[in-house]
């Protein structure tokens, strides 16, 4: 019997970011190539399905509250008694203080506006107020084009099966990742096979014996074996 | 038919290109359905202008209709002012706005529409007409299609520029970020699945009477048919309940999308008058489980909408980008925002 290939949240995610953009991506990529090439339906659980939409709420809410906070600075053009590049040296200061969680967004935002300053372009009121608008809405059109590619991704989306037991993972698995192994374990029960978890996650990985030892039935594997475990699993189901 | 109105048209299909991602359009107008293109036959009695008017003045009515008992309807709790006086507010409210001769078009385009629809609908037909009705009803469908297209291009615009106007009242508020995320959502999938399902219906239809593709097709084509009545009839039907299906499930997101836009708006002043203004917003005013309860419906009229696009429009979702393609920077500071997620 065919072994059930579930796949973590990062997995989903890698793919649906940009398969291109990185080393995850292409990871995530290979998984959908295996997967396709031993024809085999790409799996998630609900839960799975569930932290990817949250996620990807949460982290374009980070940016649109950093938007929010540029928006709310004065221009670095108005501060007559400092150069523009200096206030805009504070302002960025600040505003890693108040949102640490968004270093990338500044980090880019920063060398934009530095390079704007230093090429002499005006960095007027309007074009402050407007380039934080534009990132709260593009961001906005970004989270969409993800769900787009999820939703074409051609991923089944596993119900949690009912009475899931999460106390036999309990204290094995991290926290974040106990209702996904749980319902990968219900899985296993249900439909009487094997599952094999891909995952890019290496703490989740290190803790694979433990998890086989909890429930045999679950293999907790990365990318890179995936194509070995789906031989093995098929041929001890033979 | 008026000749102002369908001179203007261009193309039977909505740009799928990724646009300007501008903010300088912004619009807190009301907002019609996409559903909501007058489906009732026009009576025939009376003169064609009293009855243009009669029909002009039931759709501008209708949408008000709609956000107080559709939209409105959905939220838990009494309204703090009287429907009337919230009615008259957002009356007054479009008529000074920037745009309100972008809306008086749209009123002007669906007015186009009922009677053309009321044609198309009508087996009686212009029976003063020197035409066959087979080309009659051709006509008349190539004219349904172009205004069609004309109007939605219309109402994408509104979307767009109420988006840009709730970004403004968010940067004014300390409202939770997950509002801005939720209405932004929202809208995103709603303008797609006015672009995805228009241009799909339109292109089958095309397809079906004429074997063309709708990006192609010029009038002459279109009229060179040679379909039945019989045929043109039953795909036009076929047209309007595939496209009906989509849009009733995109004016969901839109229905809940208002609801939690003016629940926000409406209970977070004393004041009607400031209601459908920019100004500070605090979310002192609002009860939280009020919010919850707004974006757990917004957020399953937008699931049920992503599996309708995703089931019926799979090929056209494919082909379907968010991508700002004119701003790299933008796009890629997102994309590593959200990379470290």
């Amino acid at each position: 019997m065919d072994p059930l290939v579930l796949l973590d949240t990062n997995v989903i995610l890698a793919h649906c970011l940009d398969p291109a953009m990185d080393t995850k991506g292409e990871l995530a990529g290979e998984v959908f190539t295996i997967l396709s090439n031993e024809g085999l339906k790409p799996c998630i659980t609900e839960s799975v399905r569930t932290e990817f939409e949250t996620k990807l709420h949460h982290r374009v809410g980070q940016i649109a509250d950093v938007a929010r906070r540029l928006s709310r600075e004065p221009s670095p053009t108005s501060d007559a008694s400092e150069s523009t590049l200096a206030t805009l040296e504070v302002i960025f200061a600040r505003l890693r203080k108040d949102a640490p969680e968004a270093a990338g967004a500044l980090q880019l935002l920063e060398s934009r506006l530095a390079r704007a300053v230093n090429e002499n372009l005006p960095v007027t009121p309007e074009m402050w107020t407007a380039a934080a608008g534009n990132i709260a809405v593009q961001s906005t059109a970004l989270l969409a084009e993800i769900q787009r590619r999820f939703d074409l991704s051609g991923v089944e989306v596993f119900r949690t099966p009912s009475g899931v037991d999460y106390d036999r993972f309990r204290g094995i698995v991290p926290k974040p990742d106990l209702e996904n192994i749980a319902s990968a374990a219900g899985l296993a029960k249900r439909n009487k096979c094997k599952v094999i978890f891909v995952t890019l996650e290496s703490p989740l990985h290190a803790m694979r014996d433990n998890i086989a030892a909890a429930d045999p039935d679950v293999i907790i594997t990365t990318p890179a074996f995936l194509q070995a475990q789906i031989s093995r699993r098929r041929a001890e189901g033979n | 038919m008026s000749q102002p109105v369908l001179e203007m048209l261009m193309s039977l299909l909505l740009s799928t290109a990724p646009r300007e991602p501008a903010v300088k359009d912004q619009t807190n107008i009301s907002m019609s359905g996409l559903g909501s293109w007058p489906q009732k036959t026009p009576a025939a009695a009376g003169s064609r202008a009293r009855e243009k008017e009669r029909v002009r003045t039931a759709i501008f009515e209708r949408t008000y209709r709609q956000i107080m008992d559709a939209r409105l309807g959905h939220l838990p709790t009494k309204l703090p002012f009287p429907r009337s006086a919230i009615m008259n507010r957002l009356k007054e409210n479009d008529r000074l706005a920037d745009n309100w001769t972008e809306r008086e078009t749209l009123l002007e385009i669906e007015t186009e529409l009922a009677f053309l629809h009321g044609s198309l609908s009508s087996h009686e037909g212009d029976m003063a007409s020197i035409e066959r009705p087979r080309t009659r009803r051709l006509k008349t469908i190539w004219d349904f299609l172009s205004l069609s297209a004309k109007r939605l291009e219309n109402l994408r615009l509104q979307r767009v520029g109420r988006l840009n106007f709730s970004a403004t009242l968010f940067f004014r508020s300390d409202l939770p970020p997950s509002y801005l995320v939720d209405v932004g959502e929202a809208t995103q999938w709603e303008t797609a699945a006015l672009t995805i399902s228009a241009n799909a219906e339109t292109e089958r239809l095309v397809q079906r009477l004429c074997g063309l593709s709708a990006a192609e097709v010029s009038k002459e084509d279109f009229l060179q048919s040679d379909c039945s009545l019989h045929d043109i009839e039953k795909a036009y039907r076929e047209y309007t309940r595939r496209l009906r299906r989509a849009t009733t499930v995109s004016d969901r997101v839109l229905e809940w999308r208002d609801a939690l836009e003016y629940y926000v708006d409406l209970f977070s002043t004393d004041d009607l008058a400031s209601f459908r203004t920019s100004r500070d917003i605090s979310i002192t005013s609002l009860n939280i489980q009020v919010l919850n309860y707004l974006t757990t419906g917004l957020h399953g009229a937008v699931q049920d909408l992503r599996g309708i696009l995703a089931g019926e429009y799979a090929e056209e979702l494919s082909a379907f980008s968010w991508r700002p393609m004119d701003d790299d920077l933008v796009t890629d500071l997102v994309s590593l925002e959200l990379e470290s997620v």
